[in-house]
């Protein structure tokens, strides 16, 4: 637990002096903003509470790929990496105490995407299921956690972990059905998407802001906890995998 | 004795072979195939998709069109990542006590910006109509080719503006990269009409880059007289001068006050 806590007073710290590192909050209102509008221009109000969430999802996916998979890959470059695999601690449970620090923060994101959306279209966003909005948030971090975990993991084993973060960006916006439903996307890439916990995190979450009655609650939130639970694993797997093939070949500092 | 040639062409040519070993340091044809083309064209089908849930084929076209060129401008706004690199790198002051100036330097330096994005957005702009059921006439619709080309002449030259204002960010470039290229994905009609937005922004995007050029490119993917076509060429043109003359005045005098004060070196 100790290292747990180490792990998260860093990423505190660390977020508080790198600029770059709170970006989301920065960008997350521009796609709001953009989606808004184009929702907006179109006529279709029906469509505007998706589309602000799928601004505020698209801010927290970005968190997740680029803060959270740049963790490890930071701490080689400055070189800290080593010294903390030599520790004591567990560095799984250092890595996931900084993981809950940067998916933590991004909660706010999708508040802020409300604030937006009525500051600059007028319009509130009503929330007619908030135990389904609450319950589907709460089972996304958790695989949103592991997908981070997954993404610093890979990051290391790449030469250019940039490109990897650089592709995972649209191509998972479309996929997971952040903002376009999963069911506009051409049949033959919808099994693609039905393995990722994001689409069904996303499509609950878009059944909450609905005014109908969601239905197949029950299998939805089974799907979403099963795909997230899978994707902490793999994180955790590719994580350890890693670690121990850079202490093989004393790698762990990066050259 | 041969003498080294000294004029704008010779800067030209030893400023690409620079910018173009900086790319393939950062690129392999692999990772720019699979990791950047791949992504383009689906953000590209994100946009057309988002078009055709919204409002149907004249949306999906709308947005598969201001999406591909978005591509060519934010390959092209990304040369104001390289004057703050210059100065991290150590360089920036060699660069300024060398006879020529700093900003033609940059922007001799990274054309290799506009010419991958107007492949990449050209590429995503033939391609994904396939997979999204958008009609293109061909073969007018190549002539969206060098429209895209003008287009991201002017944002890379309004990414040299933008250079000279980073150039003292430590960090948080990248974030201004993203609020650049997202404020012109708002402003200039790459996702939204230009008309949409309050008087004082619709007035803005006239002078910021790829408004006009954008306006052409549909008028040559759609019916468009050949008069607007060309007239909204022009005036991409007149945009990216206004840019080049702002952003050598603004780069100049930031360099200026650096050397006085001494801060034009990492360490300041």
């Amino acid at each position: 637990m100790a290292a747990f806590l180490a792990g998260l007073r860093l990423q505190l710290w660390w977020a508080r002096t790198n600029v770059d590192e709170l970006q989301a909050f920065v960008i997350t209102p521009l796609f709001t903003v953009l989606f808004g509008a184009v929702v907006d221009d179109a006529g279709r109000p029906d469509l505007f509470a998706g589309a602000v969430l799928g601004g505020g999802l698209i801010g927290v996916w970005m968190v997740c790929v680029q803060v959270g998979g740049n963790i490890i890959q930071h701490a080689r470059w400055s070189g800290t990496f080593e010294g903390l695999v030599s520790t004591p601690a567990a560095v799984p449970l250092v890595i996931a105490g900084r993981m809950a620090v940067v998916v933590g923060v991004t909660v706010l994101l999708l508040p802020e995407a409300w604030l937006v959306a009525w500051l600059v279209f007028g319009v509130a966003v009503v929330v007619p299921h908030p135990v389904v909005l609450l319950v589907a948030l709460l089972v996304t971090l958790v695989g949103l956690h592991g997908a981070a975990t997954l993404v610093a993991g890979l990051c290391v084993l790449g030469r250019r972990p940039y490109v990897l973060q650089l592709a995972l960006t649209f191509p998972f916006y479309l996929l997971s059905g952040l903002v376009v439903p999963v069911s506009v996307l051409p049949d033959w890439l919808r099994p693609v998407s039905n393995l990722s916990f994001l689409t069904w995190g996303a499509a609950l979450l878009r059944s909450a802001l609905l005014p109908g009655e969601p239905v197949g609650l029950d299998w939805r939130f089974a799907v979403l906890a099963v795909t997230s639970a899978t994707t902490v694993s793999a994180g955790f797997v590719v994580l350890l995998v890693v670690l121990r093939r850079a202490s093989i070949r004393g790698t762990l500092h990066l050259v | 004795m041969n003498r080294p040639s000294t004029g704008f062409p010779a800067l030209a040519r030893a400023c690409a072979v620079v910018g173009a070993r900086d790319v393939f340091a950062e690129q392999t044809w692999f990772t720019w195939t699979a990791g950047w083309l791949m992504r383009v064209v689906l953000q590209v089908t994100f946009f057309a998709l988002l078009g055709s849930y919204v409002g149907g084929t004249g949306q999906t076209r709308y947005l598969l069109i201001g999406g591909a060129a978005n591509v060519a401008a934010l390959e092209a706004l990304t040369v104001m990542l390289y004057s703050a690199h210059d100065r991290l790198g150590g360089t920036l002051p060699l660069l300024v006590a060398a006879p020529r100036d700093y900003f033609l330097v940059l922007l001799s330096r990274y054309p290799n910006c506009v010419v991958t994005g107007t492949l990449t957005s050209s590429i995503a702009l033939l391609s994904c109509p396939l997979l999204v059921g958008v009609h293109l006439e061909y073969p007018r619709a190549l002539l969206a080719v060098p429209v895209i080309a003008l287009g991201a002449t002017a944002t890379y030259v309004f990414g040299g503006f933008l250079g000279g204002i980073v150039i003292k960010v430590r960090s948080g470039r990248w974030l201004l990269l993203n609020i650049g290229w997202m404020s012109m994905a708002i402003l200039c009609g790459f996702t939204i009409r230009v008309g949409y937005w309050p008087a004082p922004l619709t007035w803005l995007a006239q002078i910021l880059p790829f408004t006009h050029a954008l306006r052409a490119l549909r008028g040559v993917l759609g019916d468009a007289t050949v008069a607007l076509i060309v007239g909204q060429c022009a005036l991409e043109a007149a945009v990216a001068v206004l840019w080049f003359v702002v952003g050598r005045s603004v780069l100049g005098l930031t360099i200026e006050r650096a050397r006085r004060d001494g801060s034009i070196q990492l360490s300041s």
